[in-house]
């Protein structure tokens, strides 16, 4: 997937702002590209740009395979919001049977649904809770990380070729974020191309990136490789003399901070 | 302003002497509440020292506050009516000079980005556009039989077996259409 010059107009009380300004990137398959930068930055509209999910005024050029995007593509991307819309009183097989016999096409009987589903679950990891509950805020069900798994798994049944993911490992505890991208990746290996925002990762986490788009009030101030960043902004003159989370100074970096 | 209580405790300590004041915090900055004060001893203990800052330390927060010599010579009687405003020029002047610090570290950023990055990033976007990604396969999942491949079989077979009944039927309608034009 490539995307080039890629600028969000929107009209605020009679104003127009700049939401995303001039951002290009490439990520090819079996790479996870990762969208770093503070609140408010752009990254959930840029991801929502890639998926063509975005209306208003979105210009540049973003093609897929060297195609530009259709309804055909739409059909085989993967997208993870950051909340998770699941029902409570389903447990996790039944919610991904549900989303199996609505989104795979009829040519597959219930049977062959079913099976999927089962792969997918084995593929998650999710075969300890696949008898539990969701739950919601009355009800307990499984945990956070286990929702986060099946919000994944409703988009895996469908088999994307480009996965989208929404701060996936938001307020999730630093082994379980690291388990939820572990399994990000074992997606990605298998010849998917994978586009996440994330907010705040470990230096674990952050290591495990190929790609890195940073973000500041729309503008990207950095893309390339995750290993290269702190390189890079050492060479243009911004280092520390301190061993940080290279996430942390580059968060810092996109809200201003001097280091 | 933001009220964040009606009244303040605060302890002036200049020197040896400690005054305690009551200051409420109103939209128009700290103001002195007179029936709690010592008003006369105060004004003439600041005017004595000749104090051009006076650092005070809240009981229950430590702020670092600054009071200029105009405002403390100033009567009792304007305190009253004026109040003693906080030093918020000062920090409006801090919080700008931040608001720049920030705005000069993003805007160099940004130079650096389009000077080392942009350039390169769009050249390697145009070779990227000869390069076909079409023939890598993605794995649905681990197992032998991969989901796609799944799918894509399944769907496969149900066109072969249109593909047939199609060309049956047409066969079908030759043979009519021959066989209606003996008749004829």
């Amino acid at each position: 997937m490539q995307f080039e010059d890629l600028v969000y107009k929107v009209k605020v009380n009679q104003k127009e702002k700049t939401i995303l300004n001039g951002i290009t990137g490439v990520v090819c398959p079996g790479e996870i590209l990762a969208m770093l930068g503070p609140s408010g930055s752009g990254k959930t509209t840029l991801l929502t740009a890639l998926g063509g999910r975005l209306n208003g005024k979105l210009t540049g050029k973003t093609t897929y395979n060297n195609q530009p995007f259709s309804g055909s593509m739409k059909r085989r991307t993967g997208f993870v919001a950051q909340d998770d819309v699941l029902y409570p009183h389903l447990t996790v097989t039944e919610t991904l049977v549900f989303t199996a016999l609505l989104r795979l096409p009829k040519t597959l009987t219930r049977d062959e649904k079913v099976v999927h589903v089962e792969r997918v679950i084995s593929e998650l990891g999710l075969n300890n809770c696949r008898n539990s509950m969701i739950g919601g805020p009355l009800l307990r069900g499984i945990s956070g990380g286990e929702k986060r798994r099946v919000s994944i798994g409703q988009e895996m049944l469908i088999n994307p070729s480009l996965l989208l993911l929404d701060e996936p490992t938001s307020g999730l505890d630093s082994t379980t974020a690291l388990r939820i991208l572990n399994t990000i990746k074992k997606l990605a290996s298998g010849g998917r191309t994978v586009v996440t925002t994330i907010h705040q990762p470990s230096s674990r986490l952050y290591y495990m990136f190929d790609k890195v788009v940073l973000l500041s009030e729309g503008c990207p101030i950095y893309y390339g490789p995750a290993s290269t960043a702190l390189e890079y902004f050492s060479s243009v003159g911004f280092s520390t003399s301190v061993t940080v989370n290279p996430a942390d100074l580059l968060l810092d970096l996109a809200n201003g901070n001097n280091l | 302003m933001v009220i964040i209580y009606n009244h303040f405790f605060y302890s002036f300590l200049l020197n040896k002497v400690t005054l305690i004041a009551i200051l409420r915090l109103s939209p128009r900055g700290f103001e002195l509440c007179p029936s709690r004060l010592q008003c006369q001893t105060l004004t003439t203990e600041l005017t004595r020292h000749g104090l051009s800052k006076l650092f005070f330390t809240q009981m229950k927060y430590s702020v670092n506050c600054l009071l200029k010599k105009e405002m403390l010579t100033l009567s009792w009687q304007k305190w009253k009516i004026a109040g003693i405003a906080p030093d918020s020029k000062h920090v409006t002047e801090q919080s700008e000079a931040l608001e720049h610090e920030r705005k000069t570290v993003r805007e160099s950023l940004i130079l650096a980005y389009d000077k080392n990055i942009a350039t390169r990033l769009k050249a390697e976007v145009s070779s990227m556009e000869v390069i076909n990604f079409n023939n890598i396969t993605k794995d649905a999942c681990t197992s032998k039989c991969s989901c796609s491949i799944f799918i894509g079989k399944k769907i496969q077979k149900e066109n072969i077996t249109l593909l047939v009944t199609t060309y049956l039927f047409q066969l079908l309608l030759y043979f009519l259409n021959k066989l209606m034009q003996g008749i004829k």
